[in-house]
């Protein structure tokens, strides 16, 4: 094969996404340097696998190539690659986010296949210029110097704290990580209601929807919390890593006040207090070989929402087996943040040769697999058992806030429920929860939508009445236009 | 004088970077020309542009060197492979890039040069007067 034909079959297997193709083509030491990507690819192995997430998220792609010059086993060209990013939204525009730009590429062969693989190009054109501005209302984490060199471009609010949830990534390479590999997420935002006293587990009992009262030392469990008409005011893992501590290691809501305010008026023997512990989450697959170096507990032991207090790179922490993606991974707790920045590079270190990616939290996995976050602001007035919770409800445990009113609500049975969306076309990037209607009229709304990786397709979770039924098509309306969806059961994926 | 190739036009070009000289750089272009460079933006079209840009460049950074790997030359374009280092002295900022680039001859002058380098880890150049009318053009 000439070094133009390898180029253009390249180009052309590329824009097809036939990773097969590319493999093919590719000498066994073969070598590829893509600016977008942050090292040169060394081994067709590697290069297969950072290829096929590369052309996983994208779309529509074409390549119009220039002057070609060939010259003995090389070819250098000039190239325009046009495409379309998949699961990236629209712009506030509407417009679709693409990754359109001009290269030049240099291929050298070596009997027959390519050994290396040159491409040239300006990632300004591609990747965001700069992070978001912040504002002193809130506060930012003690990891926000690692994560801005991570690259973060976008922060939400989050318990008063600047959380990052975007990078200069595409939706497809934190997918892939998360799914395949390992990824770390700085949520010190997730703060703890931190419960101690002798009657700790008591008083968290109080507050939480779930029997806590079972709760052994190093237990986790997941719960609600309910204001007194039964509305959620989050959801929470709760985490009891010593005999006399609770933390409730909550969303985005005043937890710490409301439970401070009714211990103030209560004759439980407790104080409460929000603890300066911001946690990472290490989750994927490789998480527990990127740990297993750094925590002095043997992380292999831990089992699923079950903790410990142990060191992590010789810093006091909690490590539990917890997380937001639905699967493997872990959280630590530091049990400070004197140290924050030495813990987050130690964990990027010790991340390296797992080829950890540093991202926020990757929804289109939660979403695929029903994790979901309330917030009390944001709940739309949402109980427990229209969340689809109602086995995280314990009415016959004891008394509990909120216990009077979901017990009146499980009698009358719930007025909305929460179902999947098999959504038709794209979709732009949720800002608001979108309407949803049937011929009855409006009948609830899109709470979460995204593109599913797992399903290639768009999908969402809506708060819908009681009457619609699985299998129903409804109409969502969101900012390009007005479409058909499917109600469906949750999760999308097991 | 016999006009300049493309390949020569890209050696002199390099050349004359290094050697920080926007004037012999001016020379190389065709009145018309285009030059793009991703840490002069926005793209800088004829002589005069294209000589404010470089000088504003050169202005601001120091311990400049071009390294030309290879230069392949077909019929009127040349396209070339290498690296760049430089020093703006006004960040302390040290610049090194692999960079390609396309050149395309007209009139034995170059009439388009296209560095293609990743400039997202370093602040623009320009940022600054680097815009100027062309006077030649108008």
């Amino acid at each position: 094969m000439t070094p133009t034909k390898a180029l253009q079959a390249y180009c052309d297997a590329f824009v097809n996404g036939d990773v097969a193709r590319i493999g093919a083509l590719f000498a066994e030491d073969g070598r590829c340097e893509l600016p977008l990507l942050d090292r040169p690819l060394q081994g067709r192995d590697e290069i297969l696998r950072e290829v096929g997430t590369a052309v996983r998220g994208l779309r529509d792609m074409s390549v119009e190539f220039g002057p070609m010059i060939e010259s003995g086993n090389e070819v250098f060209a000039e190239g325009i690659f046009r495409s379309e990013m998949v699961g990236a939204g629209a712009h506030v525009d509407l417009t679709p986010v693409r990754a359109d730009f001009r290269f030049a590429m240099i291929v050298e062969m070596k009997d027959g296949k390519i050994a290396r693989l040159a491409e040239y190009l300006d990632t300004k054109r591609v990747k965001p210029w700069e992070r978001q501005r912040l504002y002193p209302i809130a506060r930012t984490s003690p990891y926000f110097e690692g994560t801005v060199a991570a690259g973060v471009t976008e922060f939400m609010t989050y318990n008063g704290m600047f959380f990052p949830i975007i990078y200069s990534r595409t939706p497809a390479e934190e997918y892939v990580a998360l799914t395949d590999r390992v990824t770390m997420w700085d949520v010190g935002c997730e703060r703890q209601t931190e419960i101690r006293g002798p009657d700790a587990v008591k008083f968290a009992d109080y507050l939480a929807s779930r029997n806590l009262l079972t709760m052994k030392t190093g237990a986790c469990r997941y719960t609600y919390c309910c204001d007194d008409s039964g509305a959620i005011i989050c959801d929470p893992v709760v985490l009891r890593p010593w005999d006399d501590v609770v933390w409730f290691s909550h969303g985005s809501a005043d937890l710490t006040l409301w439970a401070q305010g009714i211990a103030l008026h209560s004759d439980f023997d407790v104080k409460v207090s929000e603890p300066d512990v911001a946690p990472i989450q290490i989750q994927g697959p490789l998480s527990a070989d990127v740990l297993r170096g750094l925590v002095e507990a043997p992380v292999d032991d831990l089992k699923f929402y079950r903790c410990v207090a142990t060191r992590v790179a010789g810093i006091e922490a909690v490590v539990s087996r917890t997380g937001w993606s639905g699967a493997f991974g872990f959280e630590v707790f530091p049990l400070s943040s004197a140290r924050a920045m030495e813990l987050w590079n130690k964990l990027r270190e010790a991340g390296k040769p797992y080829d950890m990616l540093v991202t926020g939290p990757i929804v289109h996995r939660a979403v695929e697999r029903n994790v979901t976050d309330t917030a009390y602001h944001m709940s739309s007035g949402m109980n427990p058992y229209e969340a689809g919770g109602e086995r995280l409800v314990d009415l016959d445990s004891g008394p509990f806030m909120g216990r009077d009113a979901l017990a009146q609500i499980k009698a009358q049975g719930p007025r909305r429920h929460s179902v999947g969306l098999l959504i038709e076309g794209d979709l732009p990037r949720l800002e608001w929860y979108w309407p949803v209607a049937d011929k009855r009229g409006k009948t609830g709304e899109v709470r979460w939508a995204v593109h599913s990786f797992a399903l290639d397709r768009s999908i969402g979770i809506a708060l819908v009445d009681a009457a619609v039924q699985i299998g129903e098509i409804v109409h969502v309306t969101h900012p390009l236009g007005i479409v058909a969806a499917e109600v469906c059961e949750l999760p999308f994926v097991e | 004088m016999p006009s300049a190739t493309p390949d020569q036009l890209v050696r002199q070009f390099c050349a004359g970077f290094s050697a920080r000289n926007a004037t012999a750089l001016k020379a190389l272009f065709g009145p018309h020309a285009l030059f793009e460079f991703p840490f002069l933006q926005p793209r800088l079209v004829g002589q005069s542009e294209i000589w404010a840009g470089l000088e504003r460049a050169f202005e601001i950074a120091d311990g400049i060197a071009i390294e030309l790997q290879v230069v392949k030359e077909n019929g009127g374009h040349a396209i070339a492979e290498g690296r760049m280092e430089a020093h703006v002295a006004r960040d302390d900022l040290s610049i090194a890039v692999p960079f390609a680039l396309v050149a395309e001859a007209r009139d034995g002058k170059l009439g388009r040069l296209s560095i293609y380098c990743d400039a997202h880890p370093y602040r623009l150049w320009s940022d600054g007067p680097v815009m100027a009318f062309d006077t030649e053009v108008r």
